[in-house]
């Protein structure tokens, strides 16, 4: 009961005024009319000026001249004006913060966060009077300023700004006045909002009547140059030098709802919300993601392009993931049983996505229909999604699904689809890529298709879709993720026969179709670099010429090709034998005679000072008759009418060492 | 009763191979001035000073920058060809001149060579080297590049390691290139254990014995107040010594100074003869190619260096042990003094030493100073003693060696 009132309130205010509220809605793109000085005039803020606040909206950076302003009222050609900005610089990899009262210093604070390039993400500053200046980007705290030293009062001679500057016209250098990129969500409070708070609200939409709201703006006018503050302070802001294209659809991953994990260890958390006439979502086997948002839209998507609804579907589902690692994924259960449509026609069920909200078209996701358990699944996501329940019923050609990889080398990967078509297109890219200008192969009749001269390390993704043997288009299936074989490090290292001056490593081999491996070894605990590298070489290895009872450490990589090699495995330590009773280096001409009948001279400096022994082949001692003959030299008779292999053993004062001699 | 023994009879073996694989071990020190290495307790380097050879006298004939000099030890040619004129690098020429290790190795491709270096501009800026292996460890980390070399050491197949070490320079820049200076005194004794532990690891390589070893250590320059740079005595008057499995106990003193080509005023007949930096790497070519079709001195390589191989190493004969009747090695320097006396001397049992002085007449004196002695250096200060020749005894266990010596 309750949901459908708000169902029919939102539905109230989308015709009232014009607006885009379904998900995130509309933003704005100040990339219209970057050339133009083009902003937002918010108007005095009066509050910030003086009390503890927080700044948050969801930013998507096209590119950064240098030192773009996004939210100031103050003069920024020169840092000592009094007000304060909040800018993108340094190539889009940095952000800073710029705060100055009217009496005392600046304070500043530059945050490395790289911005360009980079999908929607979340910015939130919170500033305590007297206290801190914490910025959070995707709702984890980056960096913080100590602002205890300023005292006074931000207001300068301008208004704030968004999207420049308090002048509303400033360049840089020369450069065009510009913050190259869409804002969204815009939230102004008039407190110090907490990271959970920040969190358990940055995916979901608001109301306007939240205590301390001070300011709402979620840009959801589809026209016109009025701002609308959704907030009971009414404080409207005014589009300058604004363009229709300003108002654009929006990707910030909002629903009406949304629940998120955080923390260092999610592998075993679970997310999950569930909407009637929808499907009930749950996320999980979060890998490589310190933090995660599920929301649910309670409406039709604005864009349907690709979309094939089922008559009563209430709504979609999307995933943020905080993190931008490309080593992200997670796990996808999408259970219909709470939509009786869906279970009718479950036969033609299948579950579209895409990356968001201003992403076109939507695709069969390739998910596994479980018709027994009513639910699709889909292992190993890689970034932010959403999905919408729909059906395959009236639709002409074959559909796609079960994209795999067949086989793969480093550089290249086959993959294969199921599809009862003839026909396909398919749009690749690296992931992420967007889907109108990636790489396209038309109405090929190959299937499984091989992609080459993939980069090591580089994750691709791939849609395919029926051409209906060239005359039309079904539906586009992917994004399906896929990367060359990953030149994996061998594993299993190990090192046997050893003796006292050489081991025989091993190694596991873990990319199939590749013989070759690179060695670095030295004394335990060498740092690698200074090690001695052995290129191109198999398991087993053997390393001779080692000193005997010393301890090495070895690494070893796979190489997988041109300038294509693995991360290094190891080290792996031994230790190579005693000398005592082994056969050492061929040192017989200390020995004379060698081979000898009753008796020997050894010639060894010092010798009369040295200990020696004798052994034989099993290492036990022999009996032996002794003449010292001088300093350096000494007699030795074994007398008994064995051959014999014995070792003379020398120990010195830093080793020792054995001879081989032979007795006739 | 005066004892005198001017020999020590030594017997050694030597043990020698048709085809000892024949390397070289190059340590540099940057910035260590002759008079502090003199007076410090250097203990490792003075025992290769005893056994082989040294000069303390070797003349800077360059710009005593560490840039310039390092490229003339390692190339063999002054810095009016290598083009290396400052720490920038700018000018260099080493396609033309390029170090010996290039030499080297077009000539005997097999060979595996590696520099170990703290000073990374050695290691960036120059270029045609052939390097087997180029390791940089931070400045001032010589525990580090003794990690590394004895790393290195373990590799049977090592031919040529060069080992650099910039304590000394960092020490002298940041408080004084002195022997007065304690904080510089000690960074030399500090470098002076990573040598020992070089040279540890290089003998305890398992077939070193079967090895022919060539050891150069030398520095760049020396120094004066906080830098170098200069034409004074301290920052050009500089020092070498070679050692290895075989060497020639033998010493270079009262070197007359060629001048520079940095002055102006190089002459070069005065210089012929005379140990220089660009010495080092002529020595090393002459060492790797001996026997080999390879040429050290080849005319079209235009060196400025020579070879001083058979001043410092013994060439074996093939095939059998032999008997070798070592000279006791005792080395005076600088004779005539008038302040500071050094005595090195092979102290093979390591046993206590005593030193007395006598004058002509036999009668010990007393109006003299040791200043330091360890077990194979001694520093006598004889800056109080009158003018005159006097008989140095120094007592080792059962043995007595007596040098003359004149005070000026």
């Amino acid at each position: 009961m309750k949901k459908s009132l708000l169902l029919a309130v939102l539905f109230l205010t989308t015709i009232s005024y014009s607006q885009n509220n379904i998900g995130s809605g509309n933003c704005i793109d100040f990339s219209a009319n970057i050339n133009n000085a083009n902003h937002i005039n918010l108007g005095g803020l009066d509050w910030i000026n003086l009390n503890d606040f927080t700044v948050e909206c969801w930013m998507k950076v096209n590119s950064v001249f240098d030192d773009e302003a996004f939210f100031s009222n103050k003069d920024w050609s020169s840092g000592t004006n009094t007000g304060i900005v909040f800018d993108v610089q340094d190539n889009g990899n940095n952000m800073k913060f710029n705060f100055k009262d009217n009496v005392n210093p600046r304070k500043d604070l530059t945050v490395a966060v790289q911005v360009l390039n980079r999908d929607w993400f979340h910015f939130a500053g919170t500033y305590k009077r007297g206290g801190y200046f914490v910025v959070y980007i995707n709702g984890q705290a980056k960096d913080s300023l100590n602002v205890s030293s300023i005292t006074s009062s931000f207001a300068g001679s301008y208004t704030y700004k968004l999207g420049q500057d308090g002048t509303g016209n400033y360049t840089w250098n020369g450069g065009n006045p510009r913050y190259n990129g869409k804002i969204d969500e815009l939230r102004i409070w008039s407190e110090v909002r907490t990271a959970q708070q920040i969190q358990d609200n940055m995916c979901h939409s608001l109301t306007g009547n939240e205590p301390n709201l001070y300011a709402y703006y979620n840009f959801n006018e589809v026209s016109g140059a009025i701002i609308t503050d959704l907030s009971s302070n009414a404080i409207n802001g005014n589009i300058v030098n604004g363009v229709s294209a300003n108002r654009v659809i929006s990707g910030a991953p909002i629903g009406n709802v949304s629940v998120n994990k955080y923390g260092t260890s999610l592998a075993s958390q679970t997310l999950a919300l569930s909407l009637s006439n929808a499907g009930s979502v749950t996320l999980n086997n979060f890998n490589a993601i310190t933090g995660v948002h599920l929301y649910q839209v309670n409406n039709l998507p604005t864009i349907t392009n690709g979309l094939n609804p089922i008559s009563g579907n209430a709504g979609y589902f999307g995933a943020f993931v905080c993190d931008t690692s490309n080593l992200t994924s997670f796990n996808l259960k999408y259970d219909y049983s709470n939509f009786n449509n869906a279970i009718l026609d479950e036969t033609n069920l299948i579950l579209f996505n895409r990356l968001k909200n201003d992403y076109s078209p939507w695709t069969n996701s390739g998910s596994s229909q479980d018709v027994n358990s009513d639910n699709f699944t889909n292992p190993g996501i890689t970034s932010r999604r959403e999905w919408f329940l729909g059906t395959t019923s009236g639709l002409s050609c074959q559909s796609t699904d079960s994209i795999y990889i067949q086989s793969s080398t480093p550089t290249s990967a086959t993959i294969a689809w199921n599809s009862n078509a003839t026909n396909w297109n398919i749009v690749w890219g690296v992931q992420g890529f967007d889907f109108n200008t990636g790489q396209q192969v038309t109405n090929t009749t190959v299937n499984p298709y091989t992609f080459s001269n993939l980069a090591s390390g580089v994750v691709y993704e791939m849609y395919v879709q029926d051409t209906c043997q060239g005359s039309s288009s079904g539906i586009w299936t992917g994004p399906f993720t896929f990367t060359g074989q990953i030149c994996s490090s061998p594993s299993q290292l190990g090192a046997i026969q050893i003796t006292s001056s050489s081991a025989t490593l091993t190694w596991t081999n873990n990319v199939p179709g590749v013989s070759l491996f690179s060695i670095e070894w030295g004394l335990q605990g060498f740092p690698q670099g200074v090690g001695i590298p052995v290129n191109n070489v198999q398991s087993p290895y053997l390393l001779s010429g080692l000193s005997p009872a010393t301890s090495y450490d070895y690494y070893v990589k796979t190489n997988c090709g041109s300038s294509n090699s693995s991360s290094w495995a190891g080290p792996f330590t031994f230790t190579t034998l005693s000398t005592a009773g082994l056969v050492e280096n061929d040192m017989s001409s200390f020995i004379s005679p060698n081979p000898f009948n009753d008796e020997f001279t050894v010639t060894y400096p010092n010798i009369k000072n040295e200990k020696f022994a004798i052994y034989d082949a099993l290492g036990k001692e022999i009996n032996y008759n002794v003449v010292y003959l001088n300093e350096n030299q000494l007699k030795i008779s074994i007398t008994n009418d064995q051959n014999l292999i014995i070792f003379l053993q020398v120990k010195t004062t830093f080793d020792s060492k054995s001879y081989k001699i032979v007795k006739n | 009763m005066k004892k005198i023994t001017t020999l020590l009879s030594l017997l050694l073996i030597t043990n020698l191979w048709a085809s000892q694989p024949r390397k070289v071990l190059i340590i540099g020190i940057d910035g260590l001035r002759t008079d502090a290495l003199q007076q410090a307790n250097t203990p490792n380097l003075d025992a290769l000073i005893a056994s082989g050879f040294y000069t303390y006298e070797s003349w800077h004939q360059g710009i005593t920058v560490s840039g310039p000099s390092w490229s003339t030890i390692m190339t063999g040619v002054d810095f009016n060809k290598h083009g290396v004129t400052s720490n920038s690098y700018s000018g260099s020429n080493y396609n033309t001149y390029p170090y010996f290790t290039k030499r080297a190795k077009d000539c005997l491709p097999d060979l595996y060579q590696v520099q170990i270096v703290q000073w990374a501009p050695m290691s960036d800026n120059v270029y045609n080297d052939a390097w087997d292996q180029k390791i940089k460890v931070c400045d001032g980390c010589g525990a580090n590049s003794v990690a590394a070399a004895q790393t290195q050491l373990q590799n049977p197949n090592l031919d040529v390691l060069f080992v650099y070490f910039d304590e000394c320079d960092l020490t002298g820049h940041s408080t004084g290139f002195s022997p007065l200076n304690p904080a510089y005194i000690n960074s030399i004794q500090t470098v002076d254990g990573h040598v020992g532990s070089i040279i540890s690891a290089l003998q305890s390589r398992p077939n070193y014995v079967a090895e022919d070893w060539i050891i150069l250590i030398t520095t760049d320059h020396g120094g004066i107040g906080t830098g170098h740079g200069g034409n004074t005595s301290t920052e050009r008057k500089i020092w070498w010594i070679g050692s290895g499995n075989n060497p020639v106990s033998n010493q270079l003193t009262n070197v007359v100074d060629p001048g520079s080509l940095a002055i102006g005023n190089f002459n070069p007949v005065v210089a012929e003869g005379n140990p220089s930096q660009d010495d080092i790497a002529v020595t090393a070519l002459d060492h790797l190619f001996r026997g080999t079709q390879c040429d050290p001195f080849n005319p079209a390589w235009d060196m400025d260096g020579q070879s001083w191989l058979d001043s410092l190493h013994v060439e074996n004969s093939a095939g059998i042990s032999e008997n070798v009747i070592k000279e006791a090695s005792i080395k005076i320097y600088p004779n005539p003094t008038s302040e500071i006396l050094t005595v090195w001397f092979d102290n093979p049992l390591n046993t206590e030493v005593n030193p007395t002085i006598y004058d002509q007449l036999g009668n010990q004196v007393q109006d003299f100073k040791f200043v330091s002695v360890n077990q194979n250096k001694l520093n006598v200060d004889v800056s109080n003693m009158a003018k005159g020749a006097y008989y140095l005894n120094i007592n080792m266990g059962d043995e007595t060696i007596t040098r003359m010596f004149t005070v000026e």
